[in-house]
């Protein structure tokens, strides 16, 4: 036997008795049972939702809720929100201020004034970089490179005077 | 109600202020309700019961009347709970506060409210627990529709100008409805 479908029962919770599920709920018990717990079931949440809501509203009338009521929650909210506002952008524009400040002040802003001794001539300027291009080595290891050179020079010249030294004594 | 009611010094075009107001008298409990089915939360349902009828004045000029003034209400009153629910953030520092499922203590108090003895209590708080889980577990769209339906006890074609869908999708969403309730008695 088929049962009735969600939507046959749907119909006839909600109080329409299509003649084909009225005969079906006659001779079903299944149906016939099960649709009338359905039945009693959302009647009972119809009553209690009704008489519930009923209630918060006769209560909401009796506390004198009122537009004023909701005006000043609403104004209440504004103030609430403003001062969080407040809050948290007083420490921001103090910030602002103070860097503005110190960017605005006459030691910042005045325009670097390059020293006599630091001021280069163009050609100068062509010169150091032509010197810093044909360095053999990094600048940081300059001094290393330095004393390199100089020990073998040193080593290039007692071998030199060795030399010499040697061929005075073969002669 | 006062700032709704206090418009009759108002002239409107169509629709004098004195009907209007006797609307908000004939309808306010009814939105009330609807919104309270949709929301369950008292605030949010009397707040949002004056911003529909506000919203329902300021376009009182666009109403022309194929539909019911009750199912324009119904409408307006749904979209605003629908805007709200999207807009509830503000709920998990409720829910966080209060502690508790609302609907479970509402269930529980509604059977306490209404079952005089224990065998009635149970039964009535199993019935209540049985739908209301059956309906939590439906969208926001299905349970709109249940309630409508159930509790407004409106027809599909009111139910469907409300939502704004076909007769189909409101009969899909009813059967969708009780094919939850229908499991949910099986599970229990």
């Amino acid at each position: 036997m088929t049962h009735l479908t969600d939507d046959q029962l749907a119909d006839w919770l909600a109080g329409e008795r299509a003649e084909e599920t009225r005969t079906h709920m006659e001779s079903c018990n299944e149906c016939r049972s099960e649709a009338l717990i359905m039945r009693d079931g959302i009647s009972r949440y119809r009553i209690n939702m009704r008489e519930r809501s009923r209630q918060a509203h006769i209560e909401r009338l009796a506390t004198g809720f009122s537009a004023q009521t909701a005006l000043f929650v609403l104004h209440l909210r504004w103030a609430a929100t403003a001062a969080v506002v407040v809050m948290l952008a007083a420490p921001t524009a103090w910030m602002l201020k103070t860097r503005n400040t110190a960017v605005s002040s006459p030691q910042a802003t005045a325009p670097v004034q390059s020293s006599p001794a630091t001021t280069m001539s163009d050609d100068e300027l062509l010169e150091a970089v032509n010197n810093d291009v044909n360095r053999d080595v990094p600048e940081a290891l300059a001094p290393v490179s330095a004393i390199t050179v100089a020990r073998n020079k040193i080593a290039a010249a007692s071998d030199t005077a060795a030399k010499a030294q040697r061929i005075q004594s073969t002669k | 109600m006062e700032e709704i009611l206090s418009i009759s010094d108002m002239s409107s075009p169509g629709w004098t202020a004195a009907q209007f107001d006797d609307l908000v008298r004939e309808h306010q409990a009814k939105i009330y309700r609807v919104l309270w089915c949709e929301l369950r939360d008292d605030e949010a349902a009397a707040n949002l019961t004056q911003d529909c009828f506000l919203k329902a004045y300021r376009a009182r000029a666009e109403f022309r009347g194929d539909s019911g003034v009750q199912t324009w209400l119904v409408r307006i009153a749904i979209n605003l709970a629908r805007d709200y629910q999207r807009n509830r953030r503000q709920g998990f520092w409720r829910r966080l506060l209060m502690g508790g499922h609302p609907d479970a203590e509402l269930a529980t108090e509604m059977a306490q409210d209404n079952a005089p003895g224990a065998d009635r209590a149970l039964i009535a708080r199993e019935q209540m627990q049985l739908t209301m889980a059956a309906v939590k577990m439906l969208s926001p769209q299905q349970q709109t529709a249940f309630h409508l339906r159930f509790i407004e006890e409106l027809s599909i074609e009111e139910i469907a100008e409300t939502m704004d869908v076909e007769l189909g999708t409101v009969k899909s969403h009813l059967a969708r409805a009780v094919s939850a309730l229908r499991q949910q008695r099986k599970k229990a």
